[in-house]
């Protein structure tokens, strides 16, 4: 079998509360969780709040150190990476999240935001970045004379789809997504799921795809890692999971799921 | 009134009661702007009955939040009813002053935020906030308000209210607080509650809880329940009628079962469409193309038909309701006489 794209071994993180020593409290935010994800799948992380899925998921991305535990990116260990070599995988990992409003600089237009990332890596002359975040603009639906937008200007499917283009500018092998639809109406969630269908499709990436959003999960995943109080307590092939979930909890969780298929019925 | 508004009052279960608890008739709401007036509501009709559970839908910006203050008197400063009628089992809410309107709140009909926490007092216990309208409208005596509120917090499920009356409202998880505000609200029995989206903080498993509460109530006290929501899969699993609301105006109503086996509205039949389910396997979801359309900015026909993948000639003059079947409308040229 392939080696995997990203290997994730009994990664934990803890967190401790209180100052004092007497009520100092400590809480395992993930707590031991192994996951493998091979190239060119999208692995998709659900879990209701609270269940550590986005503590992982900024592990991943090296926001947030682990208190133990391992995570391997084309076979070499995040935590023990530094300098040139860093600096070489992160530009291999990108990432997309909840909020599109606050993770651009509002006072820098569209075009600067998405030059941005060329110019730390140094890719290509000033001429063929722009040509790059041209095509880039395209590829997401939006054209090149968005470069000269403000992210204000824009509505929330329109900054969403320039983050999406910001993640893919230095064509990394993974994105990994926090929440990306959860703040956009139900219409434009649609256009942005497809979108990142699309570019998956074109760019070959990897995603690793976190929502709390059940509906979303099984449209966007392959395989759906189900977490609960910091553990994955369930995982396997996205259409298994969702016809036979096997755990008490994953069957919950489907069933508490307000379904518009129930109406009709 | 159109006929096809007129046969919608046609509902088996609602003959019974005369008047509707809430009706809204056709009311249009204001908001000044630097650019001029923006009609952001506008000649929106919707009734509510008693043991009814009324679902408002629509994406943001469609009016169906300033509907619900419109009802409740809310409305931010700028924003004004600029036409239309909303009586409250029969008496007319325009016409009251604002201490008149303030009694009513709280009294005759009831708020659910959609941020419990935000709204509760973090420095006063839950006994003594829910307790509070009995002493504010009913001059109930504080033991007795507070008695009073261990009992309403048992009949919405909290345990031990004894104890937990005695806690403040950080103790308490969001779907806690979510049940003391509906206990709050159920203090003085309302006609109304008007709850806007007030399970979108919560996890999926306590937003099941909560709206299984909100049934309960519709079932036990006959309350009737204005239910502000986005999410499609709320209103499958918890109303009896659904108004769908877009860039201000109602596009289609009807039986929740019936609109959702047969919606009859592009709009609706897009947004089934575009919503991600858990139940099957989507090949594709279809998008709708482009966004809502600003208020000032509205088209000239029918507010869709830019977004619209049916549209024809006919759209560029704005449709009326039609009905489709037996209370069910669409605004849509599509639905009249012969297109079936």
């Amino acid at each position: 079998m392939a080696e995997p794209l990203l290997r994730v071994r009994g990664l934990t993180k803890v967190f401790e509360s209180g100052w004092l020593p007497s009520d100092r409290r400590r809480l395992a935010a993930v707590d031991g969780v192994d996951l493998d994800l091979m190239a060119g799948e999208t692995l998709g992380v659900v879990g209701e709040s609270g269940s550590g899925k986005s503590t992982l998921l900024r592990m991943v991305l090296r926001l947030l150190r682990p208190t133990a535990g391992s995570i391997l990116f084309e076979g070499r260990s995040l935590g023990e990476l530094g300098g040139p070599e860093l600096r070489r995988t992160r530009r291999r990992i990108q990432a997309v999240f909840q909020d599109p409003a606050s993770s651009f600089n509002p006072r820098q237009k569209v075009g600067r935001a998405l030059m941005a990332p060329l110019e730390v890596y140094d890719v290509g002359t000033p001429r063929e970045r722009l040509a790059r975040v041209g095509e880039t603009l395209e590829l997401v639906g939006l054209g090149a004379s968005f470069m000269e937008r403000y992210p204000l200007q824009l509505s929330g499917g329109q900054r969403q789809r320039v983050a999406i283009a910001r993640a893919i500018m230095l064509r990394p092998a993974l994105v990994v997504a926090d929440e990306p639809t959860s703040a956009l109406d139900v219409s434009v969630q649609a256009q942005i799921l497809n979108l990142f269908r699309q570019m998956k499709n074109e760019l070959g990436l990897t995603y690793l795809f976190v929502s709390h959003n059940l509906g979303v999960i099984r449209y966007v995943s392959d395989r759906v890692a189900v977490m609960q109080l910091g553990r994955i307590i369930e995982t396997g092939p996205s259409h298994e999971v969702f016809q036979r979930p096997q755990h008490e909890y994953t069957q919950a969780l489907l069933a508490a799921v307000p379904d518009i298929e129930r109406a009709a019925g | 009134m159109t006929a096809a508004l007129a046969a919608a009052d046609v509902r088996p279960h609602r003959l019974n009661h005369r008047p509707a608890t809430l009706s809204i008739d056709r009311v249009s709401v204001e908001i000044a702007m630097r650019r001029g007036k923006a009609r952001v509501v506008d000649d929106v009709t919707l009734e509510v009955w008693p043991s009814e559970i009324v679902g408002l839908i629509g994406e943001s910006g469609s009016g169906k939040t300033l509907t619900a203050l419109s009802v409740l008197g809310l409305l931010p400063r700028r924003a004004r009813i600029a036409s239309g009628q909303i009586r409250l089992n029969g008496d007319s809410l325009a016409d009251k002053s604002d201490a008149d309107r303030r009694r009513l709140r709280g009294d005759r009909m009831a708020f659910i935020p959609q941020d419990a926490l935000r709204a509760l007092n973090p420095v006063l216990r839950v006994d003594r906030q829910v307790g509070e309208p009995l002493k504010i409208h009913r001059g109930t005596a504080w033991s007795r308000a507070k008695a009073r509120a261990v009992d309403l917090l048992g009949s919405v499920h909290i345990a031990s209210p004894e104890q937990r009356a005695r806690e403040y409202p950080h103790q308490y998880s969001g779907g806690m607080q979510q049940r003391a505000m509906i206990a709050m609200g159920l203090a003085l029995d309302p006609e109304l509650l008007v709850a806007d989206e007030p399970t979108t903080a919560l996890d999926v498993t306590v937003q099941a809880q909560v709206l299984r509460l909100l049934r309960e109530i519709r079932d036990t006290h006959g309350t009737a329940i204005l239910l502000i929501t986005h999410d499609l899969g709320v209103v499958a699993t918890t109303c009896d009628w659904v108004y769908v609301m877009y860039a201000g105006a109602v596009l289609e109503s009807g039986p929740v079962a019936r609109l959702f086996r047969s919606p009859q509205h592009p709009y609706t039949q897009a947004l089934l469409r575009a919503t991600p389910t858990v139940r099957t396997v989507q090949a594709e979801l279809v998008s709708i193309p482009g966004q809502i359309p600003l208020p000032f900015d509205l088209p000239q026909g029918c507010r869709f038909a830019d977004r619209c993948p049916k549209r024809f000639a006919r759209c560029a003059e704005p449709p009326p309701l039609f009905e489709a079947a037996p209370g069910h409308v669409s605004r849509c040229w599509l639905a009249e006489a012969g297109h079936g």
